[in-house]
């Protein structure tokens, strides 16, 4: 799955953004199943910690899933309330990283 | 240090001790001077009396952590009213029982219209404040939102009596009833200056706020803090959630004091990127409500070796009553003691029978102080249970088995009931389990706490028959207790098994469902060993 992702990299370049859709689209649909806490409707940019979606062992669990599912290493360093309190801000960090298929 | 004897003085005693111009609080996005901060619940204080609380009413205040819920606690008590903390996280309907339970007037909240509606639907609430936000009507409802609140004058404190309550504490009790713990002004400002005086706190220094409101540990840095004029870092619960930027905003705010349950310490530590940050500004680290494991312990003080460790060990009921400090960390696997009695509070172990142990053998722990609650609210049958008069002194009945060890410091063994701690959160297993059964399908169910080496603690329950949880059921299953209960009463993750172990006297047996499937039942702790 992970080298499936990579190996699609360079050829759709052109179609990024449907495919930050996607890996978004993904990531919600994750958050929502195996993650969150209550029934709070679940968008790209809800608050994941003001609704009490997500708690701090959440955050780990969808760490551990970005981890995996792109084949990248998040630094501790990056764990930070900016680039995680929405689904939107995750990807904009992982794009803003530039080693991931979402650059 | 001043002898100021009631809650609602204590952000005048704080502009005395201090400067009306020195800085008092922040929450990483709004900073107040103790001026600032006396004003603003002032304020709040104002929009209550208007809204017709009356003094000994009891008002909730259900804000996320910030300073306006700093300045609510303080204006709701400045009002001579009776403050209740609520989680601003959990689900409506716990909210709702807590405030039906208080018998509560008014709540200052920045919840939607609607989740106001829920909160305080068949309540004896009439009106609402909304401190930092603007609110439209609600039926039934009398609202000041903020550009009311803020053309107040701040109100000068309602005079009350030592002995009046200042604020209820609410745990959840066995039954899922919510029950409240009813403290005095006494209790609370005794406590402060205790506190204060144990730790050595000035206007120098700067605490930081970890726990939420609802959680005693709170009462420190919303009491104690302007005793003496120290200034406080409200960390928001967002922040929390991410030990790296937790991490930097200790540093940068240069925080003398910090005080929480050990897996936030221990989270910051193992997962902060502490090497990136400078935390040499920490001079105290205390920690209270579980034990902390010796290894995780000594991490902490090697990575912040500025820092001496105070372990704070006291119910709620009884705010502190005991203290063990380290200055330096913890070289074997010997589990921490807790110490012995904290200024102010006599202690003293018993049997089942009520009687004062033998030397050397281990009792429930029952503490006499005036820190202590007047008792829980409107509960007299639980405080026939928990609390004795022996002597002319109360006394409470922790429900701790404890030893003393041979150097003459204290050391918890276990519970003597069913009460567990998740994260250093109280959970009655009875109140999880009857939440299951309510649960068409479920016939019978064990709740267990399992503590995994990296301390993230959760429940597990177990369910009969298994084929209540089959199809994806258990997901289910989890998502119907958040709607109800505390999220750190929701168990984790549910396993089915169609006969649960039973007892001699048929009921389930917790320890053998237990080892049926590979988990403690959570009472002790692990490296506790007598």
């Amino acid at each position: 799955m992970v080298e499936d992702t990579r190996r699609s990299t360079g050829s759709v370049r052109w179609m990024s953004s449907v495919e930050h859709r996607a890996f978004s689209d993904e990531l919600v649909a994750f958050i929502r199943a195996e993650v969150a806490i209550g029934d709070y409707p679940l968008e790209a940019d809800t608050d994941l910690v003001l609704t009490g979606l997500v708690d701090s062992l959440g955050i780990v669990l969808v760490v551990e899933w970005i981890e995996s599912r792109l084949g990248v290493m998040i630094d501790p360093g990056d764990i930070v309330i900016e680039h995680f309190d929405t689904v939107a801000s995750m990807v904009a960090y992982l794009r803003g990283r530039g080693d991931t298929p979402l650059d | 240090m001043t002898e100021i004897k009631t809650l609602n003085e204590l952000l005048d005693t704080a502009i005395t001790v201090a400067g009306a111009e020195t800085e008092a609080i922040t929450d990483g996005r709004s900073r107040l001077t103790w001026g600032e901060y006396r004003d603003l619940a002032g304020r709040i204080a104002t929009a209550l009396l208007h809204s017709g609380v009356k003094q000994g009413d009891r008002v909730g205040v259900h804000l996320h952590k910030s300073v306006h819920s700093f300045a609510s606690v303080h204006g709701v008590v400045r009002a001579g009213a009776v403050m209740v903390p609520l989680d601003a996280l959990a689900p409506p309907a716990a909210t709702n029982a807590v405030l039906r339970d208080a018998g509560a007037s008014a709540v200052v909240t920045g919840a939607s219209a609607d989740a106001i509606s829920a909160i305080t639907a068949a309540t004896s609430v009439t009106g609402v404040v909304t401190p930092h936000v603007d609110t439209a009507p609600i039926a039934g409802l009398m609202t000041i939102g903020a550009d009311s609140v803020a053309g107040f004058e701040p109100a000068a404190p309602v005079a009350v009596a030592p002995d009046d309550l200042a604020y209820l504490m609410y745990t959840s009790g066995s039954t899922g009833k919510p029950k409240g713990m009813a403290h005095t002004h006494r209790s609370g400002i005794t406590y402060a200056r205790l506190a204060a005086e144990t730790y050595d706190i000035d206007s120098s220094d700067r605490l930081a706020n970890i726990a939420p409101l609802h959680f005693d540990q709170s009462t420190f840095e919303l009491y104690a803090a302007p005793l003496v004029g120290a200034s406080v870092l409200v960390v928001s619960d967002g922040v929390l959630r991410f030990p790296a930027s937790l991490a930097a905003l200790i540093a940068d705010e240069r925080i003398t004091v910090w005080y929480s349950v050990p897996y936030v310490l221990d989270q910051m530590v193992g997962r902060g990127a502490i090497e990136d940050h400078d935390l040499g500004s920490l001079r105290w680290i205390l920690y209270g409500g579980e034990p902390f494991p010796p290894a995780a312990l000594a991490r902490a003080m090697r990575a912040i070796p500025s820092a001496r460790v105070s372990n704070v060990y006291g119910p709620a009921e009884v705010n502190q009553c005991a203290i063990y400090n380290l200055d330096a960390p913890p070289t074997d696997d010997a589990p921490i003691p807790i110490g012995r009695a904290w200024a102010g509070s006599s202690l003293r172990l018993v049997d089942e029978t009520g009687g004062t142990v033998a030397p050397g053998e281990p009792g429930e722990l029952l503490v006499s102080s005036d820190t202590m609650m007047r008792g829980y609210w409107n509960r007299p049958d639980l405080d026939a249970q928990a609390i004795v008069e022996e002597d002319g002194e109360r006394w409470y009945r922790t429900g701790d088995l404890i030893a003393v060890r041979s150097d003459g410091n204290l050391v918890f063994l276990g519970r003597i009931d069913n009460q567990v701690k998740v994260r250093g959160h109280r959970v009655e297993i009875e109140a999880v389990e009857a939440a299951l059964l309510d649960i068409d399908g479920i016939d019978a169910a064990a709740v267990l706490v399992e503590r995994p080496p990296s301390g993230d603690d959760h429940l597990v329950a177990v369910v009969s028959p298994a084929s209540a949880i089959a199809n994806g059921r258990d997901t289910d299953l989890i998502r119907h207790l958040a709607a109800t209960l505390p999220r750190y009463a929701v168990p984790s993750r549910v396993v089915g098994l169609d006969d649960l172990p039973r007892t001699g006297t048929g009921k389930v047996d917790r320890r053998s469902v237990g080892d049926a499937i590979g988990v403690g039942d959570g009472r002790g702790h692990p490296e506790v060993d007598r």
